[in-house]
């Protein structure tokens, strides 16, 4: 793995969507680090460095909506794209997702194209002028 | 140039018989009309055994027990009655002709009587409007396969095995004979493989397949239908996971009855089937009829608002079959909506059907649904469907239903799960 793969945090308790992800990922040349928690992620992004965050919202304890509210408010990163892991969702739940301070949404069930797009989209850097 | 609409139906299987005895009688009001039509399938092969001009000589030729032909070819409006009346008849009869309608009618009214022929359980062979010349309606013959109809529906076809009893079903269960075939869907946007249709099927005892027909209205009957669809439910999901441990995101849909989905112990062993295995239930999409999902209402907003908070995905089956009210389709919480194969079938060939289909796709994209088009099989058909919104597509174009030991082995022969179709 070259030292210039981007990394991705993958915060799902579900082993089999994680490590399915993380294959996906590693496809397109990126590094995962995957936690089953939304404590967890937080204690590592308070010391790592990521490119994408892909947050599952059906977690235990911690919901995703919180998990993502603290990264930008708690910890401060405001551009690193979050991307909410969710099941299919209605439209008016998709612009309370957004609010909360998601990037983008990937909606389960998820396909390799699903993330390549959101990669592809990191890498061409559009989420932080959208966040800019 | 004449409108000439001279069609051959497409929709159903032909197996071929003796062409040496296709047998025809012709059953048409005008004297010229019919010895033209007697000439022309005299020409194109067959032997034309009866030419008569209303309904009271068909009778009279039942009466006298004269074997049923293989093709009627009828107008539809005779002196004393219309051709409505001898479709009926001919649908009594031990055997039934595939019958071929000939007629002066407005197209609208042609294709009403090919509907109803159809609906009574005829075989069609085709529809042509007069004034038909005759070297048009030689080509619509000429065409027609020497033929009787293959599918079971025909009462001189051997009889349909029965149901399986109630002893039968629960032995097939006992010994766990019940297998998942699975038929893959499409999006079409990545051409991705993105899930599967699970089917239920069995073997008897001897490795036969058993007709569906012959056991899951029987399994129903018999309050056996919450065991066998876990039963399926538990086979689908090992199949998931196990696709998602090889790098394979698939999902998949199970047919699941409302009468099931109604039992909260029912919903609670679906889950336990996909945690079982660790899966994450939004990896497996619960299908429901139309005619299931319109029934009353707030047990369906109850039992549906149930199994998707379970975490599963719903999707409305057969969509165009039923009566739906879009109001209680707006209150369920689905997913997805699968247009009824019917529709897709030969869309590109048909208006009325390009027009349900293009409502459906709409309808079902408005409400942020996944559209899925079931039943395709040609390049017309997907295009059409593409085109109106659908965004993926299940049917023969893509595989027929397969063994899950042949799902896995056709998944890991694409590459990123691709499956190009053009």
């Amino acid at each position: 793995m070259s030292k210039t793969s981007r990394r991705a945090l993958v915060v799902d308790d579900n082993q089999l969507n994680s490590r399915l992800v993380a294959l996906f990922l590693k496809k397109l040349g990126w590094e995962t680090q995957a936690v089953d928690s939304g404590e967890l992620a937080l204690t590592l992004l308070e010391d790592q460095t990521f490119d994408l965050v892909l947050l599952d919202l059906r977690m235990p304890n911690l919901s995703g909506e919180e998990v993502c509210r603290t990264i930008r408010e708690g910890l401060g990163l405001r551009s690193l794209p979050v991307i909410a892991y969710t099941a299919h969702s209605m439209p008016e739940e998709k612009a309370r997702i957004l609010g909360a301070g998601f990037t983008g949404l990937l909606i389960k069930p998820i396909s390799f194209a699903d993330v390549k797009r959101i990669c592809d989209d990191v890498a061409a850097g559009m989420f932080e002028s959208a966040l800019a | 140039m004449n409108a000439v609409l001279a069609e051959r139906a497409c929709d159903h299987a032909w197996i071929a018989v003796d062409a040496s005895k296709r047998t025809a009688w012709v059953v048409i009001d005008g004297r010229q009309d019919a010895d033209a039509i007697a000439a022309t399938l005299s020409d194109t092969g067959w032997v034309v055994e009866h030419a008569v001009r209303n309904i009271a000589e068909v009778d009279a030729l039942f009466a006298r027990d004269e074997p049923i032909p293989d093709l009627i070819v009828t107008g539809l409006r005779f002196c004393d009655g219309d051709g409505f009346q001898l479709i009926r008849k001919l649908a009594r009869q031990s055997k039934q002709p595939a019958i071929f309608v000939v007629s002066h009618q407005q197209r609208a009214v042609i294709k009403t009587a090919a509907a109803l022929a159809e609906a009574c359980g005829l075989t069609l062979a085709g529809i042509a409007e007069q004034p038909i010349d005759a070297e048009t309606l030689r080509r619509a013959l000429a065409e027609l396969e020497p033929f009787r109809p293959a599918s079971g529906r025909i009462t001189s076809a051997p009889a349909p095995a029965p149901a399986l009893a109630r002893d039968a079903l629960t032995t097939l269960l006992d010994r766990e004979g019940l297998e998942t075939w699975l038929q893959p869907k499409l999006r079409i946007s990545t051409m991705e493989v993105v899930g599967f249709e699970a089917l239920m099927r069995a073997r008897d005892e001897e490795g036969a397949m058993i007709a569906p027909d012959r056991m899951i209205t029987a399994l129903g009957a018999h309050g056996l239908l919450d065991r066998a669809t876990l039963a399926i439910a538990r086979q689908t999901a090992a199949f998931v996971a196990r696709c998602l441990e090889e790098g394979l995101g698939v999902s998949a849909s199970i047919n699941v009855s409302m009468q099931s989905l109604s039992s909260p112990t029912f919903c609670r062993a679906l889950a336990d089937a996909v945690e079982s295995v660790q899966l994450d239930p939004s990896w497996i999409t619960i299908e429901i009829t139309e005619t299931d999902a319109m029934a009353d209402l707030a047990s369906v907003i109850e039992n549906t608002g149930r199994i998707r908070m379970l975490g599963f995905n719903i999707a409305i089956d057969d969509f165009g079959t039923a009566y739906s009210s879009l109001f209680q389709l707006s209150r369920i919480p689905f997913s997805e909506l699968k247009i009824e194969r019917a529709f897709v079938t030969g869309v590109d060939r048909d208006s009325a059907k390009q027009a349900i289909v293009a409502a459906c796709a709409k309808l079902g994209t408005s409400l942020g649904l996944h559209v899925v088009a079931e039943g395709v099989e040609t390049a017309a058909e997907l295009e059409y469907v593409t085109r109106v919104g659908c965004a993926q597509i299940q049917g023969y174009l893509v595989a027929r239903p397969m063994p899950t030991i042949e799902a896995l082995a056709w998944l890991l022969d694409l590459e990123d799960l691709r499956f190009p179709l053009t």
